[in-house]
């Protein structure tokens, strides 16, 4: 046991090294609140670890540790604390950016915060990550064709809003 | 306008994101919580001890069973090799335990650098291994230094701090020292795999250059002066194996061209040259003007390395070393399968059980009835297709055109599927078909997903046997173990009314932990255990979030909602 334990610790740790700025960005993302998204990394990174064993290589680490992070993340949505705080604080709750952000890019990261939670998924996983419709919509278990659709919708809600801002200006 | 498009995002998440991902990383807190969750008490109880020694027992029996024609060392044994290196004829690779050697002759890993000198010098365990002529190196991506390793040492050659090595969302693979370069696969964290970039790195002058080509799956070193990379663009579906010059990294020419995905595990012999790769699940080795076939191989989904040893072939994956020696028993018996890839791991999962049998998988994604059909008229003599049911399936069976099947685990596993799969397989009460997989796009068993409207159209993917399979033995204790080795949401889809929800594997072995350590210690103890407690314990965790593979609530929810509904035809 004491052999397992260490080498599914290794093992962790490897997987963090690699997906843990992916898991915390992606979960930023989702949940809009830094402090859970560091809760939801360190949960989702739990999973992992338990499930280390049952990882049967049916798709990449990567979409596999992405999969559990999106599940996390429903499950603290769904949870009654979550659902009591007010989570229209958005970008500004965030740790002060090291990357000077442009006006138009801020607008942006507002406006994808204007998502639905499912949208700001495929968001993440289609236009963040690059995955093809296939894969997301392997990871959302939607069709290609609906979230064809939802694509659609979603550049249009984007560019709407960010049209908005600009001419608020 | 979707790439400018995509790039805007990518810029507004990084840089909007950019204070809360510069923060300290959170491994050590997972280890901490780790730690307190499972760790607790470590005492096993004498039930718990003779289970695992059973599975070390039955481990270290299919190393020995298995080494005929091909020799499986599990990561049970090992640790969990990351890539790996040929050099004088041995396998080198880091693993949690250090730096490894690992021979077929001793079929022994020898641990040349343990994991606590690799800690001292704080090398992380995604570190790489690649060598020159004579010297073994490390490359330790983390930190972005080269070490060479020595006597018995390693010792600090380059540091790449702040050169092109140093981005953060690239992770490197697939390390190759040829013509006084190291070459590179390269794949950036927000970019698909089929756009690895091959990367040209300099030790002595530290200058480090991207090659145009793209698309890189595989590198391997080749002659004097040349590169062989395997290339893939997932735009045109093609395939290539390309020369290259080991000086320029441009490419000389075209070796190979494939219009579908079939090629994997490109490597050479070290003092030969000889190309190996395995093409369709076969071995084959080019012979100047194409592939000649040596023996079937089928790999753990997992594999990460490929190399070729002076008696055989040898592949690491995240589950352990496999060994294929090129000297074959006489009594090896060949399998072959015709069409689609099944999800699970079930080949490789058979012929570590069959060590006889190798497995010889043509892949044919288009494979329908009526391929089937004529295949067959034309004499074929593959020994199972795998295909998604169709139309016409019946009409093969009513023919005589597959195999009438029986054996009491396919009977048992027929009995349990659900009317509309059972009627779909039988023809004239007799079993034909043996399914391996039920997708219902859209669909989820969480109940998570998007409603459907009905019918609800799922696509079942069959094994059949030909009729004039030369091995129909094997081919039928083939299928039958598909029954016992599908994933339990599949087996859900397939048999909802006998499906029970299924916790995770790794879920059911904590809980089992939970149980045996209680009981352990309260022996130690003198004291009978609370059982209502132990109970209450077992099932607060039972309740935790992403414990259940198949809940209840699911398996009801597709009881009612899919399967009176299910339409398998168009």
């Amino acid at each position: 046991m004491g052999v397992n334990k260490r080498t599914y610790e290794n093992e962790l740790i490897r997987l963090m090294e690699l997906y843990e700025k992916d898991v915390l960005r992606l979960c930023c993302t989702l949940l809009k609140d830094f402090s859970m998204a560091e809760d939801a990394t360190q949960e989702t990174f739990l999973k992992v670890y338990k499930s280390l064993k049952s990882f049967r290589g049916e798709c990449s680490e990567k979409t596999w540790i992405i999969k559990i992070a999106i599940h996390t993340c429903k499950d603290i949505q769904r949870s009654a604390w979550f659902r009591h705080v007010d989570h229209r604080i958005t970008v500004e709750s965030l740790p002060e950016p090291i990357i000077p952000s442009t006006q138009e890019n801020t607008d942006l990261l507002k406006a994808i915060y204007t998502l639905s939670m499912k949208e700001r998924q495929i968001v993440m996983l289609y236009y963040y990550e690059g995955m093809t419709l296939e894969e997301v919509s392997q990871i959302m278990r939607v069709s290609s064709a609906a979230l064809s659709k939802r694509l659609k919708r979603i550049r249009i809600r984007l560019q709407q809003h960010m049209k908005g801002n600009n001419d608020d200006e | 306008m979707s790439d400018a498009f995509r790039k805007q995002i990518r810029a507004a998440v990084d840089e909007g994101l950019s204070g809360a991902l510069s923060q300290p990383t959170l491994q050590q807190k997972v280890i901490e919580k780790i730690d307190n969750k499972i760790n607790g008490s470590r005492k096993i109880s004498l039930v718990a001890a003779f289970a695992m020694l059973l599975i070390i027992v039955s481990t270290a029996a299919l190393a020995v069973t298995a080494f005929c024609n091909h020799l499986f060392v599990s990561q049970r044994e090992i640790g969990t090799p990351n890539g790996g290196t040929i050099f004088g004829n041995k396998l080198y690779y880091v693993s949690y335990e250090g730096i490894c050697e690992w021979t077929s002759e001793t079929n022994a890993q020898n641990i040349i650098l343990d994991r606590e000198k690799l800690d001292g010098l704080k090398i992380s365990t995604t570190s790489l291994l690649f060598h020159d002529e004579d010297t073994l190196y490390l490359f330790d991506q983390s930190n972005k230094k080269i070490w060479r390793f020595e006597n018995q040492t390693l010792s600090e050659l380059v540091d790449f701090t702040s050169t092109l090595l140093d981005q953060e969302d690239i992770t490197f693979s697939n390390p190759v020292f040829h013509n006084n370069f190291l070459w590179l696969r390269a794949v950036a964290t927000n970019h698909s795999e089929d756009e690895a970039e091959l990367y040209r790195v300099n030790l002595k002058n530290m200058t480090v250059q991207v090659c145009w080509v793209k698309g890189i799956m595989e590198i391997t070193a080749y002659e004097k002066d040349k590169l062989l990379v395997l290339q893939r663009d997932i735009q045109t579906k093609q395939e290539r194996l390309l020369v290259l010059s080991a000086n320029s990294g441009n490419v000389r020419r075209e070796l190979f061209v494939s219009p579908i995905f079939t090629t994997e595990g490109i490597a050479c012999s070290e003092n030969e040259n000889v190309i190996y790769a395995i093409v369709n699940g076969i071995l084959s080795y080019w012979n100047g003007s194409g592939w000649t076939e040596v023996f079937p191989i089928t790999l753990d989904n997992t594999t990460r390395f490929y190399g070729v040893l002076s008696n055989g072939y040898i592949s690491t994956s995240i589950n352990g070393i496999l060994f294929h020696p090129f000297k074959r028993s006489s009594e090896e018996v060949i399998l072959t399968i015709r069409g689609s890839k099944t999800v699970h791991n079930s080949s490789f999962l058979f012929t570590q059980t069959h060590p006889m049998v190798s497995i010889s998988h043509h892949v044919d994604t288009d494979l329908s009835s009526n391929t089937i059909r004529r295949l067959m008229k034309e004499g074929d003599s593959t020994d199972i297709y795998h295909f998604c049911l169709d139309k016409d399936t019946h009409t093969l069976f009513s023919e005589g055109l597959a195999l009438p099947l029986s054996s009491s685990l396919i009977e048992k596993d027929h009995a349990e599927l659900t009317d509309s799969i059972s009627s779909a397989v039988r023809w004239n009460e007799q079993i034909y078909a043996v399914p391996s997989m039920l997708t219902i796009p859209g669909y989820d068993l969480r109940g998570t997903s998007v409603k459907l409207q009905h019918p609800v159209r799922g696509w079942l993917h069959v094994y059949i046997i030909n009729p004039n399979s030369p091995n129909k033995e094997v081919a039928i204790e083939y299928v039958s173990s598909i029954t016992q080795t599908r994933a339990p949401q599949n087996n859900t889809y397939l048999k909802p009314d006998t499906a029970e929800p299924t916790l995770y594997p790794s879920m059911q072995e904590w809980i089992y932990d939970i149980e045996a350590d209680q009981r352990a210690m309260d022996a130690e103890s003198g004291i009978p255990t609370d059982e209502a407690a132990l109970l209450e314990r077992i099932e607060y965790v039972k309740n935790l979030p992403d414990m259940w593979e198949v809940t209840e609530a699911g398996i009801n929810d597709y009881r009612s909602s899919i399967v009176p509904y299910l339409v398998l035809f168009d």
